[in-house]
């Protein structure tokens, strides 16, 4: 299985359940929130789908069976890891490119981290796209909500 | 009161980028409002036993703001989703969160459009108003406080503070953000 390796114009797409489909395809805000810290840290992530690794078509049908009991359209919002590097930026966390590790770094209070993370399932569904946005545990309580907002500003895929 | 952020209350930055004895079950009625049913002795008690508990113990403030039956129904949407809605850790809708918003509305109701309301992962109701990409308004109703952001004429304001205080800023706010509305 291939890993990705998040260039700047490659796509992240984020599923945007039921509850957060809004009126003419707009995703709410919440959909960017992340969850509530797990006390694991290596957990806590927002969850997306690369789409160097598998088409929106494959992320949509894994979604529809996962979330949806395998019925109805499934919503996907794409945004490239430059647009992600850049609202990093606006709520305070720098987003760096190692180019000895080739990977996208940001810092919390552990040390430099990766800010992308390939998380595949490989459990019966199966999702090798599944990645993380690791950056989200370092947004305070405040900057969560800046992320989400800036983040939800483009209208979702219906598949 | 802030979430032990380093920014300032309001931060301004520009932004180059781009009613009843019971509750009803929310349908539709005449008015297009959510009104007092007439409840009978015989009524069937498993008639509202379905309603989300929040909802039971808002009704009273839910009956005196008033609000569309599409709100309403959009409350009680929101009330009966479970902890772990949204995998673990997510939470369910939170009584104080509501109260929160109940109160927010009824200051802001007289001139304000009925906003879409979702539920943050933490189990707040997050309401926006939104006119287009430029022009767009959301906020948090959480225990501590009102978290918003507003997009507008090339501008973000985001902050957090009592329901009161941000009831004040959006109704004074001359681009008139609470009367957006994309129908």
């Amino acid at each position: 299985m291939n890993a990705p390796k998040f260039p700047k114009n490659s796509e992240l797409v984020r599923y945007i359940d039921g509850l957060h489909r809004l009126r003419a395809r707009r995703p709410a805000a919440a959909a960017y929130l992340p969850d509530p810290p797990s006390g694991t840290p290596s957990r806590d992530y927002l969850s997306v789908n690369s789409l160097e690794l598998e088409s929106l078509q494959t992320i949509a049908d894994y979604h529809r069976v996962r979330a949806q009991n395998g019925r109805g359209k499934v919503a996907l919002c794409a945004h490239k890891v430059s647009r992600y590097n850049m609202v990093a930026g606006n709520c305070g966390i720098a987003v760096s490119f190692d180019r000895a590790s080739g990977t996208w770094r940001f810092k919390d209070g552990s040390g430099m981290q990766d800010a992308y993370k390939h998380h595949a399932r490989t459990d019966k569904l199966k999702s090798y796209s599944h990645c993380g946005v690791e950056f989200v545990r370092a947004l305070t309580k405040h900057n969560e909500g800046k992320f989400a907002r800036r983040m939800a500003d483009r209208r979702f895929h219906l598949l | 009161m802030d979430f032990g952020t380093t920014i300032s209350r309001y931060e301004i930055e520009g932004d180059k980028q781009p009613v009843a004895q019971t509750p009803p079950k929310p349908v539709s009625t005449s008015t297009n409002t959510v009104t007092a049913p007439i409840v009978s002795p015989e009524s069937d008690p498993s008639e509202t036993s379905l309603l989300p508990e929040s909802i039971f113990e808002s009704w009273g403030t839910i009956n005196r703001v008033g609000m569309s039956v599409r709100m309403y129904g959009d409350l009680v949407r929101l009330a009966s989703v479970p902890d772990g809605w949204r995998g673990p850790g997510s939470r369910a809708l939170r009584a104080r969160s509501l109260k929160s918003f109940l109160d927010f509305w009824a200051l802001v109701r007289s001139e304000a459009k009925e906003p879409e309301i979702t539920l943050a992962p933490d189990g707040m109701i997050h309401a926006e108003w939104f006119e287009s990409n430029r022009k767009r308004l959301d906020a948090r109703f959480s225990e501590r406080g009102v978290v918003f952001g507003l997009f507008a004429q090339d501008k973000i304001v985001e902050g957090v503070d009592s329901v009161e205080v941000v009831s004040q800023i959006l109704k004074l706010h001359g681009s008139k953000p609470l009367s957006w509305s994309h129908r």
